[in-house]
């Protein structure tokens, strides 16, 4: 069985944009539903058009001048809330760029200077829905990987889900210098890596002196030169299956959280249980990589 | 005396010790030698051998210590540990220290009233690695691993990563050892030696013997040998208790207390048995002698025949007790060695492993119970037992209750702890528990073990009500208590899935349902007053659960029908159409008799009753059918409409609802006209939300808007309650229904629940309708199901394209754009319409929309997302100029 059936396809995904919106997706459905919406392009811009139709619905009526949906509330930050150790739990947040929030399309408030940005309110009932301020854990940073990587502060009771944490309301402290465009670069490679050792661990137990060699080739190559091996290697069912992600993998390489995707699937692919030990390696990437302490 | 005094010993440390200095480039020491063999000991030589050797840091870890991960969570805090312990155990001479201080944080979180252990920092293989570098400072690193083969395998592939690195990095010894049957260690990279440490000469025992006071002869110290390590020293602690108090017969001795302390403070290095005692300990405070050697023999691993040798040849056999005396010894002595041969030999019957495994479980459920009821112990009250300290102990139990590795005996095991845990502790039993037991439960083979079960279950019931009648929970406490107990009994239901007519079974589904029954009850505050009534009529009925044969009870107005629906149903299925409906028929006749009062009937068997008659006459007389269906629907209408509305009656009514418009579209496909019939004498008894073109919405399919106009929606909480408008409309249709009764709506009681039906069982599958259907997008511009590697993604070539739309904010809309709205709104049928207009042109809010076209928050979310995305279509056939959409 593949393992991408554990995750949501497009089809289910198209036809849980508006459960989504109305807040009836809750708990793991809710996750992997916005990691859905972080890997595949086409579903993003498909919920993009969902959103125009609806908001072009709203002025069929009144040809534009009703106002539009009203604006969340956002405290202005108070003067003397300095970033400081306190109550508020920091954990990190992965924007778009621009420090806009993936799945609600709106820009953080940005901090000045040392001063925290204003707090991000969420609904009264956190836990729900679009109810509160999501944010990450270190473990859960490989799952919403994006452009931006911010601290943040998370204030009132802290939920914790099995891949984030959400809160009644949130501020961003500090960017994180280090999730630059070569840190970006390298996690991708790191990604690649992981899934062409995963790919070579599994086709080596047959013929380890064809394959030997993919390991120092550059990792867009290694397709190509699997594809050149011949017909004494041919690839079993399964290999076939991580060469293709593999190749997916390489052509999506400009989008961040698509590559950690498609080599985490790939890496199932290639040894159940692979999976997660690939994401808990990206974990540790970041660890290891960037000052998250 | 150790082992490694001994000569031949003494030479192989010597040769491991020698190969370990003299590699520069770091070395995998792989020991490989069988139980009893003395491998720990030899590892502690090599410790003592190598910190002397000069320039090295010498850490130890007892593989032990991890056990397997329960998920994915426990795995990573499996990992966290041990890379703690390794820098922890940086320096110690002792591979206990991880164990000590485990302890220590258990003793601490028990006396704070906490269950868990602190949540460490998370750290990282490269920061460990580090981490040890700075602390070796120039030292070579020498790792020893004692049982590697006891970790989980996603750890020893962490481990595997950090020894790495540590060989490549610092030239460090890493010393593995493992028995002759664990795997090797994975794939590690380095230069590698492998050792076998060969099992103790006679010669050798005989040494060992002489040096050992607790072994009076060979055979003893043979066996003793064989557990060396941690289990000798649980062992050791008991003979010490015999010999401090000799005056006692043997079977007073094994009920002698063994504080938890003393026996943790002998276990240090053997991880899972010393963790046992410790979580156990925390809830019972001590130990007897006959706990020890209970938990020594059911933890390990251990293969048949060393079980038989260890229970067989304690050190109790001492000289001078007759085993005779001892009630016990022999029962595992002789019996558990015959009932293996018995069932290695293929009797797989043997009861003789039902008695082992009950012996043990029941000994530990007597001391809990007791232990909980003292005042005097720890635990003052059941309030103040943490659920999770509870439940880890309740799953230990389960686990270490399967004395063989018969999925049928540990199928027996698990219902009987589960059901003697569920009457005591009723709201510690949550979703994630059950499901652990009821998956091992379901896997096994069906056989006699069933027939155990059943008796099991029968003593339950007889301890059920006696129990209960002397609750003295404050209120709170109670009501909690059946909370848990209602889900419970409802998920044990749901999970029971019972097809099988056997009569065990039968019993079963009656023994549970009763028990739902009763439980529902106590937890509505109106029959609190008559609380004994309530509990009399539940005993009555579960006796008659159990003993079909006897005496029937005036009121059993539960169980027949659940065995009539069941033979109905089965007929139904073998085309016995009229005795499917005599028995279907005779069983409303008695169900819904108005002899019963509504508080007691059973909606949920209602419902599936109608629905089997409907289903008997559907292919001959649809109309007849589809009033029957109705009917149906009415039952589960009534149950969710009951006292405890929950998820499991929503779902029940949604269920009923979607099997008839599954059948209805059956129908539909094949005659078009009575399809169209039957839809207008259903809207004629103005259930649902009103008329419409019906004929025009089975042409186009909007099945979602016929079930609106069809039936009545799900009811709302406050219509439970109140005398409402709409309760009143539903039951003058009740009238018009007629002739079998049907309940007043709303009732105020619905008892029982149902064994939910697949949707491939409740209703035959349509036939496919070419095109569209019901999605949002097109299926064919998603992969197929059976695609390599995207099943169910976009097709590359048919992904949703780029929109040539230029929009001012604010600005109106171009007359094109409105026009193109306007069609594609007007082309919706008439209910989606209705919703997408209000919700999205007008703005309102999904409780108003509810309220003004009186459907279910669910219809409406179906509806608005049908035209939402009917309308995206549109545009993108407008937008994308006509490319694929």
């Amino acid at each position: 069985m593949n393992p991408i059936r554990d995750h949501v396809s497009c089809e289910d995904f198209v036809e849980s944009v508006t459960a989504y919106w109305e807040d009836r997706l809750t708990g793991p459905a809710r996750d992997r539903f916005e990691e859905h919406y972080l890997v595949c392009p086409p579903c993003r811009s498909y919920a993009g058009q969902l959103r125009l139709t609806t908001s072009l619905l709203a002025r069929l009526e009144d040809d534009g001048a009703r106002p539009g949906p009203e604006p969340a509330d956002s405290a202005p930050p108070e003067p003397d809330d300095q970033i400081r150790a306190g109550p508020h739990v920091p954990a990190f947040t992965f924007l778009d760029a621009g420090a806009v929030a993936p799945f609600a399309g709106v820009p953080w408030p940005r901090p000045d200077g040392s001063v925290a940005g204003g707090w991000v309110e969420g609904g009264a009932d956190p836990w729900r829905g679009t109810g509160g301020v999501s944010a990450c854990r270190p473990a859960d940073l490989p799952y919403w990987v994006n452009d931006e990587l911010w601290r943040v502060e998370l204030d009132g009771v802290v939920h914790t889900g099995a891949r984030k944490v959400v809160a009644r309301r949130g501020r961003l402290v500090a960017r994180v210098a280090g999730w630059d465009a070569a840190a970006r670069t390298a996690f991708v490679d790191s990604c690649l890596d992981a899934l062409r050792r995963a790919l070579v661990d599994l086709a080596d137990r047959r013929h380890p002196e064809d394959l030997a060699g993919l390991l120092v080739l550059p990792v867009e190559q290694v397709v190509p030169a699997i594809d050149r091996l011949g017909p004494a290697t041919q690839l079993t069912a399964a290999e076939r299956e991580v060469r293709g992600y593999l190749e997916d993998a390489v052509a999506y390489r400009e989008l961040l959280p698509t590559v950690a995707f498609v080599c985490a699937v790939g890496c199932e692919t290639a040894s159940p249980g692979g999976g997660n030990a690939e994401r808990r390696r990206q974990a540790s990437w970041f660890a290891e990589h960037l000052d998250l302490g | 005396m150790d082992e490694h005094e001994l000569p031949g010993r003494q030479a192989l440390a010597d040769e491991v010790v020698g190969a370990a200095t003299a590699a520069a480039e770091g070395l995998i020491v792989d020991l490989v030698g069988p139980h009893g063999s003395g491998r720990t000991s030899l590892l502690r030589t090599l410790r003592a051998r190598l910190a002397a050797s000069g320039d090295t840091l010498v850490l130890a870890v007892n593989g032990a210590v991890y056990s397997r991960p329960a998920d994915a969570d426990d795995l990573g805090r499996q990992v966290e540990e041990f890379l703690v312990d390794l820098v922890e155990g940086v320096g110690v001479e002792e591979a206990t220290a991880p164990v000590a201080r485990r302890r220590a944080e258990v003793a601490a979180g028990a006396a704070a009233g906490v269950d868990e252990v602190p949540t460490r920092r998370m750290l990282s293989a490269a920061g460990v690695v580090d981490d040890l570098r700075t602390v070796a400072a120039g030292r070579r690193p020498v790792v020893l691993v004692d049982n590697t083969s006891m970790m989980p395998d996603q750890l020893q592939t962490e481990a595997h990563r950090v020894f790495s690195r540590l060989i490549s990095r610092c030239a460090a010894v890493v010393v593995v050892a493992r028995t002759t049957g664990a795997p090797p260690p994975p794939d590690w990279i380095g230069p590698t030696r492998r050792w076998s440490v060969p099992p103790l000469s006679a010669a050798e025992v005989r040494l060992l013997a002489a040096a050992r006071p607790v072994a009076p002869d060979e055979r003893t110290c043979r066996a003793v040998l064989r557990w060396s390590g941690g289990h000798l020293a649980a062992v050791t602690a008991a003979l010490d208790l015999a010999e401090r108090r000799p005056e006692l017969p043997a079977d007073e001795l094994l009920r002698q207390p063994i504080p938890v302390r003393s026996v943790t403070a002998t276990l240090g290095g053997c991880g899972a048995l010393e963790r046992t005692v410790v979580e156990v300990g925390a809830v019972m405070r001590e130990f007897t002698v006959s706990d020890l050697i209970a938990v020594v023999a059911v933890l390990d691993e251990t293969p048949p025949d060393d079980l038989a040798v260890l229970l067989g040849r304690t050190p109790f056999l001492v000289p001078g007790r007759s085993p005779d005396t001892h009630s016990f010894l022999p029962f595992f002595r002789d019996q558990v060695p015959r009932d293996l041969r018995a069932a290695r030999a293929g009797d797989r019957d043997s009861t003789r492993f039902d008695e082992i495994n009950r012996a043990v479980l029941r000994h530990y459920r007597e001391r809990l119970r007791q232990t909980l009821e003292d005042p005097s112990k720890a635990y003052a009250s059941w309030e103040q037992l943490e659920r999770s300290d509870t439940q880890r102990l309740l799953l230990s139990l389960v686990h270490h209750g399967g004395l063989v590795d018969d999925a049928r005996y540990a199928r027996f095991t698990l219902a009987s702890v589960f059901f003697d845990f569920l009457w005591w502790w009723a709201w510690y039993v949550d979703a994630p528990f059950l499901t652990t037991l009821l998956r091992a439960w379901r896997s096994s083979a069906r056989g006699p073990a069933d027939e155990a079960f059943v008796r099991q279950l029968e003593r339950f019931r007889r301890a059920y009500v006696p129990a209960h009648r002397d609750a003295a929970d404050p209120a709170d406490v109670r009501s909690a208590r059946w909370t848990g107990a209602v889900a419970a009994l409802t998920d044990i239901r749901r999970a029971l899935d019972l097809n099988g007519r056997s009569a065990p079974e039968r019993h079963l589904v009656g023994i549970t349902t009763a028990m739902l029954g009763d439980a529902r009850r106590r937890l509505d505050p109106r029959v609190d007053a008559d609380y004994r009534a309530a509990r009399d009529a539940f005993h009555r009925n579960a006796v008659a659960a159990a003993e079909p044969g006897e005496q029937k009870v005036e009121d059993d107005a539960w169980c027949d029908p659940w065995m009539a629906f069941r033979q109905a149903d089965l007929a139904r299925e073998r085309d016995q159409v009229a005795l499917a409906q005599d028995l279907a028929a005779a069983a409303l006749d008695a169900t819904a008799s108005p002899r019963i009062d509504d508080d007691d009937r059973d909606f949920e068997v209602v419902a599936n009753l109608h629905r089997v008659l409907g289903d008997a006459v559907v292919e001959k007389k649809p109309v007849l059918a589809f009033r029957e269906y109705l009917r149906a629907v009415f039952a589960a209408y009534a149950f969710h409409a009951g006292p405890q509305p929950d998820e499991y009656t929503r779902t029940f009514h949604r269920e009923q609802v979607d099997a008839v418009m599954t059948r209805l579209r059956a129908l539909a496909e094949r005659d078009r006209a009575r399809a169209v019939a039957v839809c207008e004498e259903i809207v004629g008894w103005r259930l649902g939300a009103g008329a419409g073109d019906l004929a025009e919405l089975l042409d186009r399919r909007c099945w979602d808007e016929l079930e609106c106009l069809l039936f009545p929606r799900e009811p709302r909480p406050e219509e439970f309650e109140v005398e409402s408008e709409y309760a009143a409309r539903v039951r003058t249709v009740r009238e018009l229904l007629g002739p079998r009764l049907l309940p007043a709506v709303p009732v105020k009681r619905g008892i029982f629940g149902a064994r939910r039906r697949t949707p491939a069982e409740a209703a035959p599958e349509t036939p496919s309708i070419a095109g569209l259907k019901d999605s949002a997008v097109e299926p064919t511009r998603f992969a197929p199901d059976g695609d390599e590697r995207w099943p169910r993604w976009w097709k590359d070539e048919l992904v949703p394209q780029e929109w040539q739309l230029e929009l001012d904010d604010g600005a109106p809309l171009t007359a094109d754009m409105s026009r193109q709205l306007r069609e594609a709104v007007a082309g919706l049928p008439p209910l989606r319409r209705r919703v997408l207009e209000l919700r999205d042109v007008k703005g309102w809010t999904r409780t108003a929309v509810s309220l003004e076209l009186d459907i279910s928050d669910d219809d409406q979310l179906i509806m608005l997302h049908r035209a939402r995305a009917a309308v995206r279509r549109a545009l993108d056939r407008h937008l994308t100029g006509g490319g694929p959409a």
